[in-house]
């Protein structure tokens, strides 16, 4: 795929300047490059039981989009892989059958451990299916990776199927050095 | 910055024979400048928050992590202002992180459009579930906004007392929104 570049770096149009070919052909291959701009979309469509208190992660079974080569099932079946720089909005979902006393979702990048976003849901709502969701923006490096984490102390507990989803978009260059 | 997101056919009409003006150009480099330098801002607390008990509190932003058209005024900002020309469909997120306590029954985070007033999106973050356990919280929206739309995110905690919206060296306590389109 070709890559996106900043046209500033290329022309700054000028009155009475015609801008130079390589400018054009930057023109083109951004618009290609937006319009299939990196994208993954992951889904779980079975039921996935796992160990009660423990924090773990999410292993998906559908691939709906994969426009960069994010996801490699065959590598590690709960990982997005970033392939290049720039800002992502990133939208997750998770639904839990049973609620024990204390449970969190969100996602992780996986070498610095830190949440690019996450919330508990009701302690009081014990024995009740959980369901959460959420968006985040956040600045992302290649070579960084993600998943989706979960916890939950109830017995027994099983995602039900299918509301377990994991979207994300690049939507432009990096804004800033602050990680995520 | 070039006038934002110019609408190339208010500049050029493309015809075979027509050459276009470097308003045309401009106009080009101005659609991907929303890729090249996305119209965002991200906001976020290095040090904790106290908020009063049962009050709506604003939220002061003491680290502006990025902001790439002066959406944000001053080193400590409470709020964010849509400039003139970035009119359009944003996405935004907001993050708590509140302090452990199992007191009351509340910890609330929203994202609200002050004038006119609406709550564009409210989260329930919901209180501890052990003393020394915090308790996270996220909310998130996709919303159109208009220029001069300020906007803040407030929070509201009913433990009793005041109650430390912290700080965590992560996405924790922090607030984002970037520019998707018109």
């Amino acid at each position: 795929m070709t890559d996106f570049v900043d046209l500033n770096t290329i022309h700054v149009p000028t009155a009475n300047t015609r801008p130079p070919a390589a400018w054009g052909a930057q023109v083109n291959d951004n618009f290609a490059f937006v319009e299939d701009r990196p994208f993954v979309h992951l889904q779980r469509t079975g039921d996935f039981s796992f160990t009660a208190a423990v924090e773990r992660s999410l292993p998906f079974q559908v691939v709906h989009a994969d426009t960069y080569g994010m996801y490699d099932a065959s590598t590690a079946d709960d990982i997005v892989n970033i392939r290049r720089d720039g800002l992502y909005l990133i939208s997750w979902s998770v639904n839990i059958n049973q609620n024990g006393n204390r449970t969190y979702a969100g996602v992780k990048e996986v070498a610095s451990n830190k949440w690019l976003s996450v919330q508990q849901q009701d302690p009081n709502a014990t024995n009740a299916p959980v369901a959460m969701s959420n968006q985040t923006i956040v600045n992302l490096n290649s070579g960084d990776s993600m998943y989706v984490r979960f916890y939950q102390d109830g017995t027994a507990p099983i995602f039900n199927a299918p509301i377990n989803h994991l979207s994300v978009l690049w939507v432009g260059e990096k804004v800033s050095a602050v990680f995520p | 910055m070039t006038t934002p997101n110019t609408r190339l056919t208010s500049v050029h009409d493309p015809r075979p024979g027509r050459t276009a003006p470097v308003e045309w150009a401009t106009g080009v480099e101005s659609l991907f400048d929303a890729w090249a330098s996305p119209h965002s801002w991200g906001l976020a607390r290095s040090t904790s928050q106290s908020i009063n008990n049962s009050s709506d509190t604003t939220i002061t932003w003491n680290v502006v992590n990025w902001d790439t058209d002066s959406y944000t005024t001053g080193a400590t900002p409470t709020q964010v202002t849509i400039p003139a020309g970035l009119e359009g469909f944003y996405a935004m997120s907001a993050h708590s992180e509140w302090a452990a306590s199992t007191a009351g029954t509340r910890r609330d985070l929203y994202i609200r459009r002050v004038t006119p007033s609406v709550v564009i999106i409210v989260r329930d973050v919901l209180k501890s579930v052990s003393s020394t356990g915090a308790a996270s919280g996220a909310c998130a929206a996709i919303w159109y906004l208009n220029a001069g739309d300020v906007l803040d995110v407030r929070a509201f905690q009913n433990s009793g007392g005041a109650l430390n919206f912290t700080y965590v060296n992560d996405i924790r306590c922090s607030w984002r929104g970037v520019w998707l389109g018109r």
